[in-house]
């Protein structure tokens, strides 16, 4: 109160002014008469501290301070850290006043305000869902993506401050695990009271104070209310023409000892709503692919090239899609968790395509007819069993894939033929994953193990190949039966170091993989089946063991970085089959070094180059001796030892940007080089292909160059980019017993333009030019196909309510089989939320030009397809989202 | 009134005083609370950060230390040979995303030449340029308010095109203050413009006893550039971050699938910018 007092009188007096300027003015010096600088001359009202005027030292000390106040005697300080304080009355008048200052140290009293800084808070950032919730919102993704720092990539993908997180949590628990797109697109918006970021984010718990971690996580708290009870979302979607229907409903629940989220959705109208169960992790596909836990089947039906644009347009789909995810936290720790997916989808498809070979003599060409009626079923079930505590990190994970898929074909080529394929395939896979933690190093250990059956089999009507297979005497139906199981398992240990700027990791393992092929192509004549001769079977063994290590080391420099990987393995390979006198070993080390040298020249200048050798031998499906048939028109088989393969790859590229300019400019070249052992011959009985592995060494080049540019004109806010691509390359083929050299040419232009205009309108337009030349060296080849795509679209926000967005792409298709193709497409939308409404709605037309075909040409060495796809008609969609809470 | 009784709460209920002596080669260390409406639509959302200023006889510095503790963090995590894998992805990038565009930057200044050296970043690419100091005309105040224990008056000022108001005390003998705010005859330790988008508090006033040189960052992979360039850019950054991240980066930006265009009207919304320096 007393202070209270003191301001007020102090305010009292420092109203009083005059308009009479007196000028003080004066020089500081130290005791060696040294100018002193930067001190504090202050001017108050004797002896008080207020302040009226002040000034401060210059270089050369001197100061000068003009004063309108209008008191009679008057106080001046000077003051400077670390010299003694200079008080000094005097009166108002002009005057000079020079001073030596004696060094003195400053007291200081220092201070800390004891509530925690904001650095030591816990690396939690909060939000509150209501500050960043707009009326469009329909589901927490949408919030998520506004809160600042954080970016959803178009794939689903959350990024936060450029890096994608690594957990999205739900009231703390890991439900979904990289699937967390489930939740993201489905958890109602209005059911989130908070979202926390976790930034710095260590999900496994035993390496959380030794290995940092630059990626963040998110949690999700759901408001009191939505936590107990069962929540979701239900969508009602209806159309025409035809009857179109897009529907889904999603139940979701997040208690602490049980969370769930189930959902169910239908559409026909070309949506593909599977996407939502993708994996965000890249790594595990590639480790599936080496195992062939990915769907690989071995007899497949004759299909035209898709057109290049979303299979929206084009397909005419009837799916269903179920998810089922659960998370029951167990005793001591530990983890279960359930995810499963299932998706059935009945696919209709009419196509027409007309194929052309050129060949060293003739052309063979194949028309082609399709209908099919493909019917899909797939069911993928992970069951994860997870401990994470400061101690351990364990993870195992045991996965089901099963697809029990068949289809109806009839092809209509001259003859008709009937094509039913059933092409199931079912997975038992398990991983197992530790980690411990050592002083100097981490340590880990992963393991996989898994069973792959593809009991696969093609029934055709009427017979074909009555030549090969018949003396040519027609037959009924040919049945190709094949089945393709495979054990396989994976394990390695790894130790990872670092040292300041070089790191180092060393892998060892080994991998098994026990594998057989059995097929049979059996003659049908009046309904009895018998079987082909004994070419046309194979009972293949296939043994394969591997034992290998890894050497990895960076280098990281102020602007080199140098990476260089050495894996050496050495493989044995075993395979039998008895019937066909096979019995061949083969085995061998492999060496594959990587080296990687990237190079920042200036800020603005970056190069980089790479080199690397690849050597395998081929796998199982190289080595089928007897005859078996990939499709309709196209038989096979080897007639050579099992293939080594060589691969040689270079590249170099130069980038500059100049970010203030906003000019971005990158030029690259890469050269790729293949030696086989292996050639194929290609011979043709009509329509129908013979494909021939022999031993033959086959050499194979590719080069290409290409070079962007992109720059933003600050005038007319446009972004404008150019790529300009070519690329050249040559690679072999035995056909009709001649030896052909193919030689490719392709040329690609294409630009685009970004302009806003304003806040409510963007437009967009991208478009490219594409030349693709194929030679021969035979002198028969088909003609370039040049190709363009220019698209335009707007987007107009003319309300927080609104959003409307409007299409029109292009497509010009050029080349000397058919009619020269211009295509237009046009789409249309229109959003409209309500504000405080729990409901939404939404109107959509799709190809409102009504487009009723598109014809697709592709040029591949001397094969070239052009195929007709019918394009879904018209149609108008209208749809209501509810939010249930 | 309220000031006042702030001020009295802060003393009493959480301070740690101390004297010291400073001497003259010692360096003082600063920390200020900064917090900051980027938007100015939703004034209520601040993005809090805790700065540095540090400051010897020869130079100053400025800086966000929150972003500091994030590379140094780094740096201890390389030096004490942590696994590669878990830190190979954090020197790829060294993008630090949206809150550093705010406040990413270091105010570098020459105490003789009146010179600063301000580095700054928009996303992953890092700038530097010089700017002479431009002295700032304060008018002093009778009012009064205690900080930290400090009697602080009161001094107003117009900088780019926004007035701010300061408190200052002459206890603490030296010309500085927070951001670009110095020349008054004494240490600023309460400073905010009067639509309170920008607050700076000092929280803590140490004296580092051992010898601590005030360095430059460093100027690697850094480009060199003039404020009224840099300050052009940014503007188009934050107004249309989707231009600015397709014309200056290898990555293309094209939203697909069934949310395409919320994704996209994302893209196009710009980011919330409100600069300190308005001219």
């Amino acid at each position: 109160m007393k202070k209270l007092l003191f301001v007020i009188i102090l305010f009292y007096y420092g109203v009083h002014y005059s308009f009479s300027q007196t000028i003080i003015s004066g020089t500081i010096k130290d005791e060696q008469g040294k100018p002193v600088s930067s001190a504090s001359v202050t001017i108050s009202k004797k002896n008080t501290s207020l302040i009226l005027a002040f000034n401060i030292t210059d270089n050369a000390g001197n100061y000068k301070i003009n004063l309108s106040d209008n008191e009679d005697s008057l106080t001046l300080a000077v003051s400077a850290l670390n010299y003694a304080r200079i008080e000094k009355n005097i009166a108002a008048v002009n005057g000079n006043y020079h001073f030596t200052l004696t060094p003195k140290p400053t007291e200081l009293k220092e201070v800390q305000v004891k509530s925690p800084p904001v650095w030591q808070r816990k690396d939690t950032i909060n939000y509150n869902a209501a500050d960043f919730k707009q009326v469009q919102d329909r589901v927490v993704g949408d919030i998520i993506a506004r809160l600042p720092g954080v970016e959803v990539s178009p794939g689903g993908q959350i990024k936060y401050q450029g890096k994608p997180i690594n957990k999205y949590y739900i009231e703390g628990l890991d439900l979904l695990g990289d699937k967390y797109g489930i939740a993201n697109s489905n958890l109602p918006a209005g059911a989130v009271d908070k979202i926390q970021i976790l930034e710095n984010h260590q999900p496994i718990r035993i390496l959380d104070s030794i290995a940092f971690s630059d990626r963040a996580a998110l949690n999700i708290k759901l408001k009191n209310n939505a936590k107990a009870k069962i929540i979701g979302r239900a969508k009602l979607g209806i159309g025409a023409a035809p009857l179109l229907t897009d529907d889904a409903l999603t139940n979701m629940l997040f208690k602490k000892n049980l969370q769930f989220i189930n959902s169910y959705k239908y559409n026909n109208i070309g949506t593909d709503n599977s996407i939502e169960f993708s994996s965000q992790n890249f790594s595990d596909f590639i480790n599936a692919m080496q195992n062939g836990a990915v769907k690989n089947d071995v007899v497949n039906l004759v299909q035209a090239s898709p057109p290049p644009f979303s299979p929206r347009l084009y397909s005419f789909n009837n799916q269903h899609t179920i998810t089922f995810n659960e998370l029951i936290p167990l005793k001591k720790d530990f983890q279960l968790r359930i995810n499963a997916s299932y998706i059935q989808d009945l696919q209709k498809q009419q196509t027409s395509s007309v194929t052309k070979f050129y060949l060293p003599t003739d052309t063979v060409i194949i028309d082609e007819a399709i209908n099919s009626r493909e019917y899909d079923r797939k069911l993928q079930t992970d069951i994860t069993i997870t401990t994470n505590t400061p101690k351990i990190y364990l993870n195992n994970l045991l996965r089901f894939q099963g697809s029990w898929d068949h289809a109806n074909s009839i092809v209509n080529n001259n003859t008709v033929v009937n094509q039913q394929l059933k092409n199931p395939y079912f997975n038992l896979s398990n991983e197992f994953f530790l980690l411990k933690t050592k002083k100097k190093y981490i340590q880990q250990f992963k393991s996989y193990i898994g069973f792959v059956n593809l009991p696969q089999q093609l029934y055709l009507q009427p017979g074909l190949y009555s030549t090969l297979l018949n003396n040519g005497n027609p037959f009924d139906a040919l049945l190709q039966k094949a089945t393709k199981q495979n054990v396989y398992t994976n394990n390695f240990f790894t130790f990872i170091k670092r040292k300041a700027r070089i790191g180092s990791s060393y892998k060892i393992g080994f991998n098994v993989q026990e594998q057989v092929f059995n097929t049979g192509l059996f003659l049908e004549t009046n309904q009895l089946k018998t079987a082909a001769a004994d070419s046309f079977q194979n009972n293949l063994r296939w043994h394969k063991w591997s034992v290998y290590e890894e050497n990895n080391w960076t280098y990281e420099g102020n602007r080199w970085r140098i990476s260089f990987i050495l894996p050496i393995n050495f493989t044995n390979i075993h395979y039998t089959d008895a019937p066909l006198n096979v019995n061949e070993t083969k085995s061998g080390i492999l060496t594959n070094p990587n080296l990687n040298f990237n190079f920042q020249a200036t800020p603005k200048l970056n190069l980089t180059t790479s080199f690397s050798y690849n050597k395998d031998f081929g796998d199982m499906l190289s080595v089928v001796k007897g005859y078996r048939l990939k499709n309709y028109r196209s038989i096979s088989n080897t007639d050579a030892p099992l293939s080594i393969n060589n691969f040689w790859s270079s590249g170099f590229s130069i980038q500059f940007r100049n970010p203030i300019k906003i000019f971005f400019t990158n030029l690259g070249i890469n050269y790729s080089r293949s030696l086989s052992n292996i050639t194929f011959r290609q011979v043709f009985t009509g329509d129908l292909e013979t494909l021939t592995a022999y031993l033959q060494n086959n050499n194979s080049e590719n080069t290409q160059f290409n070079w962007r540019i992109n720059k933003y004109f600050y005038k007319l806010k446009m972004n404008v980019g150019f790529n300009a691509a070519y690329s050249f390359g040559s690679s072999r083929q035995l056909q009709q017993n001649t030896l052909v050299n193919f030689s490719n040419k392709n040329y690609l232009v294409s630009g685009n333009a970004t302009l806003k205009v304003g806040q409510k309108l963007s437009i967009d337009y991208t478009g490219n030019y594409v030349t693709y030349f194929s030679s021969v060296k035979s002198g028969k080849t088909g003609k370039p196909i040049k190709s363009s795509n220019q698209k335009l679209s707007l987007n107009i926000y003319p309300a927080t309510q609104w959003i409307i967005t409007t299409s029109l792409d292009y497509y010009y298709i050029s080349n000397n089989i058919t009619q020269t193709t211009h295509n237009f497409f046009n789409d249309a939308g229109l959003r409209y939320k309500p504000k405080k409404s729990k409901i939404d709605y939404e109107l959509k037309c799709i190809n409102l030009l009504n487009q009723k075909s598109f014809t697709n040409n592709m040029l591949m060495n001397n094969v070239l397809s052009v195929a007709t796809f019918p394009l879904r008609p018209r149609q108008v969609l209208f749809s209501v989202n509810f939010s249930l809470q | 009134m309220k000031r006042i009784v702030i001020g009295l709460l802060l003393i009493c209920a959480n301070k740690v005083i101390a004297q010291k002596m400073i001497a003259d080669t010692e360096t003082l260390r600063i920390s200020y609370n900064v917090s900051v409406s980027n938007d100015t639509t939703r004034p209520y959302k601040k993005a809090q950060n805790l700065f540095l200023l540090l400051k010897n006889n020869q130079h100053s510095i400025f800086f966000n230390y929150t972003k500091f503790k994030e590379d140094s963090l780094f740096q201890e995590a390389l030096s004490k040979g942590m696994a590669e894998e878990f830190i190979k992805n954090s020197l790829k990038g060294n993008n630090t995303g949206l809150s550093s565009l705010y406040l990413g930057y270091t105010l570098f200044y020459d105490i003789q030449q009146h010179l600063y050296t301000v580095y700054d970043q928009l996303f992953s690419q890092k700038y530097f340029y010089t700017e002479k100091e431009e002295p700032l005309i304060w008018q002093i105040s009778s009012d009064t308010a205690n900080f930290l224990g400090y009697l602080c008056q009161k001094a107003t000022t117009r900088f780019h095109g926004r007035n701010f108001i300061a408190y200052f005390s002459t206890e603490i003998p030296i010309n500085e203050g927070p951001y670009k705010f110095k020349g008054l005859p004494g240490l600023i330790l309460k400073l905010s413009d009067e639509k309170n988008y920008f607050e700076f508090a000092c929280s803590s006033i140490e004296i580092l006893h051992t010898a601590t040189k005030i360095e430059r960052p460093s100027q690697l992979n850094r480009i060199k550039t003039t404020k009224q360039e840099f300050s052009q850019v940014q503007k188009i950054m934050f107004e249309n971050p989707f231009n600015y991240l397709n014309a200056t980066s290898t990555l293309k930006f094209a939203p697909t699938g069934p949310n395409a265009e919320l994704a996209q009207k994302r893209l196009s919304t710009p980011i919330p910018y409100n600069p300190l320096e308005l001219e």
